[in-house]
C-alpha cells in the first residue's frame, strides 16, 4: 500500500504533498437494559489528501481509490486559492522517516470472537440491571482498530496499527419520576486484558447511581472544591488542554500573547505534562497522522507555560518544536491538533489532610462532559459531597462547575498523593478524539462557580 | 443496491439498503486572512437484514466486495438482536426539490466570493475577531428494502457564515445564511447582531440571583435534547422517562410547541425518514401538554404504535450515518412561533440575559431535564437595553420548570446552521449564577 499511495501523490504539483489510507475496522455491541441492540464487526476505509503551494495549504478527504487523482488536484487547486490570501503556511521540517509500528496488545481483539465479547458486555450489563433500584442500563462495547498508513513527498512511510478498547455506558436509577445516571468506562489501547475481572468498577456504579436517587441538588453559588482524580482530569483536559492545542489560539493574537511561552498563568502548585507515549494508556501512538513521532512535552511547570501541543503547520507558525500531535479521528478527516494523554502532576497530601486543608466546600467526584470555549470552560461531576471542617458529608448532585482558565489556574492550592489516568477518551473538537486520555491527582481549588438547581 | 438486495434474499433474508454520497467544499478567513481550505468526497453503504424476528446490520464505506458486507450482516444476525417489524413498503418517490444542480460546479472560488460578500457588512464592529467561512455541498441519498420501497432524495446547500469574536476570548456573535442553491443575506440580522455586539464589549459582573432569560435559536438544541430524550419511545419502552405517566397533561407553559416536521423548512428537508416511513408535522407537546411519543421502527413495535417517520441514523454530535442505526430522532423537530417580535421581547426584559451559546450543554442529566450551562455568551440587560456581557456566567435548572415560566415565544423562526428553524422565547425567574 505504501508504494501505491507514493504513486497517486508523484504527479502532485505542490510544494509539499502527503497522503494517509486508513482501513477502520470497528465492532460495537450495545445492550439497553436486558436486550441486545446491536452486535456487529465492519470496515471502513479511505485517503486524505493534503497539499502545500506557495504558502497555501489544502486538504481532501475521499473514500475511493479511484477519486484519489481528483483529491490530488483539489487539494492543489485549494492550496492554490488560499496562497496570497494574508496567511502564508509553511512546515516545520522533520526527518522523514520509515516505519513499521505494531502495538505490544495483551489480548489482541482481533482473535476474539464477537460471541465472546457479547457475553462479556453481557455479564457487566446484567450486574448493574440486578442491584436494587436500577432501572436501566445502556452498556457498549467498543472496538477500533485503525491500520495507518501514510506517505509524503519529503520520503516518510509510515504504516502503524492503533487499537482501542472499551467498555463503557450508564446506569440509570429511578425512584418515582425522578432518575439518576451514573457512568461507567473501562479499557484503553492495551487489548482485551484491560476488560476481563473488572466486576467491580460496575458494582460501585450502580451503587452510587441509587445514592443519587437520596442526594440533594447542589445550591448554585461559588465553592471551595476538592475534585477527584477523574474530575481532575477532566478539569486539566478542558480547562487547560484545549488552550495549550496551538491551532485554539492561533488566530487570536490577544490570546497567544495572554498564553506565551515562560507566562506565569498558573499557582506553583501545578505542573502539567502531556505524555501520549505513556505504554498502556489510552492515548498511547507513536507517530501522529503527519508522520511525526510524539514527544513528552511539559506544557507547564510550577505554574510558568513551558510548551504547547502542535502540528508541523502550528510549530512553523509559532516558531516552536513539534510534538507530534496533530491527530485526525479517521480517515474521513484531516489531522488537527488534538491532546493524547495528558495530566497533573500529584502533590504530597493524603486525600484527608487535602479535605482538612479546604475546610468547608464541596468533593466533587468523576467527570460528566466538559467544553471549553477560549479561556472559558465548563465541566459537569457526577455526583458530589458536602464538606464542613474537613469532613465528608451529605451527597450532593446535579453539578455543574464553570470558570476562567486564568483565574482558576491561580486558584489551585494543593493536590493529594493519587494519581488515575482515564480508560477511555471522547473529545469532540469538531471531530471526535477516542484517544483524549487524562487525568491527575485529588485537587484542592479555591472560588470555583457551581451552577445548581 | 438492487444486486445486495437480491443477495440477501437468497439467503432467506428480508433487507434494506441505505446508501450516501456527500461531495462538499468550504473556506474560512480570519480578519480577512485564508486560514482554512478543504473538500470531501464520501459515500457509504449500510446493510439491514431481517430473518425469524431478527436483525443484521453491516456498512462500509467503499462497496468492493457485497459478499463480505453480507457476510458481516449475517454474522451480526447470529448475535440475536431482535427485530419485531418489518421494512415499510414505501414505494418509490425521488425528492430533489432542495436541490439545486449548479452547486455541483461550486468550487473555492465560489465560496470565496460569498465571504467576500459577507464580511463587508461586519464592517462596524468596533473591536474583536471576525471570522467568516462559506461552504457548499451535495447529497444523494438511497434507500431500497426487499418490500419494494425505491426512496431516493438529492440536496445541495450553500452557507456563508460571519462569527464576531469579543477580543481576548473564543466567543463571540454569529450570523449564519444558507440556501439551495445561494446564500441570501439578510442584512437587517447582520446589522442587529453587530450592534449587540458593540453593546455587549464591556464584561459585567452581576452576582447570582434570578432574573429574565431570552433563549435564541443558537442553544435551543439544549433544550430540544433534554425534551427528545424524555419523548422517546426508547425511554418510554425502559419505562425511564421523566413523562412516563404524564401524557396529555400539561408539563410546562402553553406558549410553547414542539413539533417534529421534518418535510418543513427552506433546505435540506425529509419526505422520508432513514428507514423509509413518510415524514409528516408530528407534534410532541402543544401548548405544553405532552401529546406525543416519537419512534423508529423497532421502538414503534416494542410499543405497538405506528412509526412517526421519526427514524435517522445521527447522534447528539452527528456521526457517520451509515455505521449508526435509526433510531428515534427530534433532529428536525422545531419550537413553534408565538405572537410576539423580538423587539417586545427585548422590551420586556426590565433584568435579564440573552444566551447566545451554551457552553457545556451535553453535561448533566439530560433524561431529568436538568440544565446547567455556561452563558458563552450571555448579553446582559438592562431596561431593554444590552448593557454588557456577563463575566463567568451560568444558567441553572430543570428544563420543565423553565420552560413553565415561558412568558414570551418570538413570531418568526431563524436559521442558526443546523437543520432547524427555531424563534426566541423569553423565560422569567432564572437562576443565573455570575462571578
Amino acid at each position: 500500500m505504501l508504494t501505491r499511495l507514493k504513486e497517486l501523490i508523484s504527479e502532485a504539483d505542490a510544494d509539499y504533498t502527503d497522503i494517509r489510507y486508513e482501513v477502520k475496522k470497528e465492532t460495537a455491541v450495545s445492550m439497553a437494559g436486558p436486550e441486545l441492540k446491536k452486535a456487529d464487526s465492519n470496515s471502513t476505509d479511505g485517503f486524505v489528501v493534503r497539499a502545500l503551494k506557495n504558502g497555501g495549504f489544502s486538504s481532501v478527504t475521499v473514500t475511493r481509490e479511484e477519486d484519489v487523482p481528483e483529491a490530488v488536484m483539489l487539494a492543489v487547486q485549494g492550496a492554490s486559492a488560499m496562497s496570497g490570501c494574508g496567511k502564508i503556511v509553511s512546515l516545520s521540517s522533520v526527518k522523514a522517516v520509515n516505519d513499521w509500528v505494531e502495538p505490544d496488545l495483551k489480548g489482541d481483539p482481533a482473535h476474539v470472537s464477537l460471541s465472546e465479547k457479547i457475553a462479556l458486555v453481557k455479564k457487566y450489563n446484567d450486574l448493574m440491571l440486578s442491584q436494587p433500584e436500577i432501572a436501566n442500563t445502556n452498556v457498549n462495547y467498543s472496538e477500533v482498530d485503525r491500520e495507518k498508513f501514510f506517505v509524503s513527498s519529503e520520503g516518510a512511510a509510515i504504516r502503524e496499527r492503533v487499537c482501542t478498547v472499551s467498555i463503557g455506558g450508564e446506569v440509570v436509577a429511578r425512584r418515582g419520576d425522578l432518575t439518576q445516571n451514573i457512568r461507567a468506562a473501562i479499557g484503553g489501547a492495551n487489548g482485551m486484558a484491560d476488560l476481563y475481572n473488572r466486576e467491580d468498577v460496575f458494582l460501585q456504579k450502580a451503587k452510587l447511581a441509587k445514592e443519587l436517587l437520596y442526594a440533594e441538588p447542589v445550591k448554585g453559588g461559588t465553592y471551595d472544591v476538592v475534585i477527584n482524580p477523574g474530575l481532575t482530569g477532566v478539569f486539566i483536559h478542558e480547562a487547560f488542554g484545549h488552550f495549550s492545542e496551538a491551532d485554539i489560539i492561533e488566530d487570536n493574537p490577544p490570546l497567544r500573547e495572554k498564553m506565551a511561552l515562560e507566562a506565569k498563568i498558573g499557582s506553583d502548585a501545578v505542573t502539567i505534562i502531556a505524555d501520549t507515549g505513556i505504554p498502556d494508556q489510552v492515548g498511547f501512538y507513536v507517530y501522529d497522522d503527519e508522520g511525526v513521532r510524539v514527544k513528552e512535552t511539559p506544557l507547564m511547570v510550577k505554574g510558568v507555560l513551558k510548551g504547547r501541543l502542535h502540528s508541523r503547520r502550528t510549530a512553523a507558525e509559532f516558531n516552536e518544536p513539534v510534538t507530534g500531535h496533530s491527530v485526525a479521528e479517521d480517515h474521513r478527516f484531516e489531522p488537527i491538533v488534538r491532546m493524547g494523554t495528558i495530566y497533573l502532576e500529584k502533590g504530597e497530601l493524603t486525600l484527608k489532610e487535602l479535605l482538612k486543608r479546604m475546610g468547608n466546600g464541596l468533593y466533587l467526584c468523576d467527570g460528566k462532559g466538559g467544553q471549553t470555549s477560549g479561556e472559558n470552560f465548563t465541566f459537569g461531576a457526577q455526583y458530589g459531597y458536602v464538606v464542613k471542617n474537613g469532613e465528608v458529608l451529605g451527597m450532593i448532585r446535579d453539578i455543574n462547575i464553570m470558570g476562567n482558565l486564568f483565574t482558576t489556574m491561580k486558584n489551585i492550592e494543593a493536590m493529594d498523593n493519587s494519581m488515575v489516568l482515564s480508560e477511555r477518551g471522547g473529545c469532540g473538537k469538531g471531530q471526535m478524539n477516542i484517544k483524549s486520555g487524562y487525568g491527575g491527582p485529588s485537587t484542592l481549588i479555591r472560588s470555583m462557580v457551581i451552577g445548581g438547581a | 443496491m438492487e444486486k445486495l438486495l437480491e443477495m440477501a434474499a437468497a439467503r432467506g433474508c428480508k433487507a434494506e439498503v441505505f446508501s450516501i454520497r456527500e461531495k462538499s467544499v468550504s473556506m474560512g478567513k480570519v480578519n480577512g486572512a485564508v486560514n482554512a481550505v478543504s473538500a470531501s468526497i464520501q459515500s457509504g453503504v449500510s446493510l439491514r437484514i431481517l430473518k425469524n424476528g431478527k436483525l443484521g446490520t453491516a456498512f462500509t464505506k467503499n462497496l468492493r466486495n457485497r459478499e463480505e458486507l453480507l457476510s458481516n450482516a449475517l454474522s451480526s444476525l447470529d448475535a440475536g438482536v431482535e427485530a419485531l417489524y418489518d421494512f415499510p413498503a414505501a414505494g418509490s418517490v425521488s425528492f430533489t426539490e432542495d436541490y439545486d444542480e449548479s452547486v455541483e460546479e461550486m468550487s473555492f472560488p465560489d465560496v470565496k466570493r460569498n465571504i467576500e460578500q459577507l464580511e463587508g457588512l461586519f464592517g462596524k464592529m468596533k473591536q474583536g475577531i471576525l471570522e467568516a467561512s462559506s461552504g457548499c455541498g451535495t447529497t444523494e441519498l438511497r434507500i431500497v428494502n426487499t418490500s419494494g420501497a425505491d426512496l431516493k432524495q438529492k440536496d445541495s446547500s450553500v452557507y456563508s457564515s460571519g462569527y464576531m469574536i469579543y477580543p481576548g476570548t473564543s466567543t463571540g456573535l454569529r450570523n449564519v445564511f444558507a440556501g439551495t442553491g445561494a446564500v441570501e443575506i439578510f442584512h437587517p440580522d447582520v446589522k442587529r447582531t453587530v450592534d449587540f455586539f458593540n453593546d455587549s464589549l464591556p464584561e459585567v459582573e452581576i452576582g447570582d440571583s434570578r432574573m429574565k432569560v431570552l433563549i435564541p435559536p443558537e442553544p435551543m438544541y439544549a433544550i430540544t435534547w433534554r425534551l427528545g430524550a424524555a419523548a422517546s419511545a426508547k425511554a418510554f419502552y425502559e419505562k425511564v422517562s421523566p413523562l412516563y405517566s404524564k401524557m396529555n397533561e400539561q408539563v410546562f407553559s402553553p406558549l410553547i410547541s414542539l413539533v417534529s416536521d421534518p418535510g418543513a423548512g427552506r433546505m435540506e428537508r425529509r419526505v422520508f425518514d432513514d428507514e423509509g416511513i413518510k415524514t409528516s408535522a408530528f407534534p410532541v407537546f402543544e401548548n405544553g401538554v405532552f401529546t406525543n411519543v416519537y419512534n423508529n421502527l423497532d421502538y414503534a413495535s416494542k410499543l405497538g404504535a405506528e412509526p412517526s417517520g421519526t427514524g435517522f441514523r445521527g447522534g447528539m454530535w452527528g456521526g457517520e450515518k451509515v455505521s449508526l442505526s435509526p433510531a428515534p430522532s427530534l433532529s428536525y423537530a422545531r419550537i413553534a412561533t408565538g405572537s410576539s417580535t423580538f423587539e417586545d421581547m427585548l422590551g420586556m426584559m426590565d433584568r435579564g440575559v440573552i444566551v447566545y451559546g451554551a457552553l457545556g450543554a451535553h453535561s448533566g442529566n439530560i433524561l431529568n431535564g436538568d440544565l446547567s450551562i455556561g452563558l458563552n455568551p450571555g448579553l446582559y440587560v438592562e431596561n431593554g437595553k444590552i448593557v454588557g456581557r456577563v463575566k463567568d456566567g451560568m444558567m441553572a435548572g430543570n428544563i420543565y420548570e423553565m420552560l413553565s415560566k415561558a412568558i414570551a415565544v418570538e413570531n418568526k423562526p431563524h436559521y442558526t446552521g443546523s437543520m432547524y428553524e427555531n424563534p426566541c422565547i423569553l423565560l422569567d425567574d432564572i437562576s443565573v449564577v455570575g462571578s
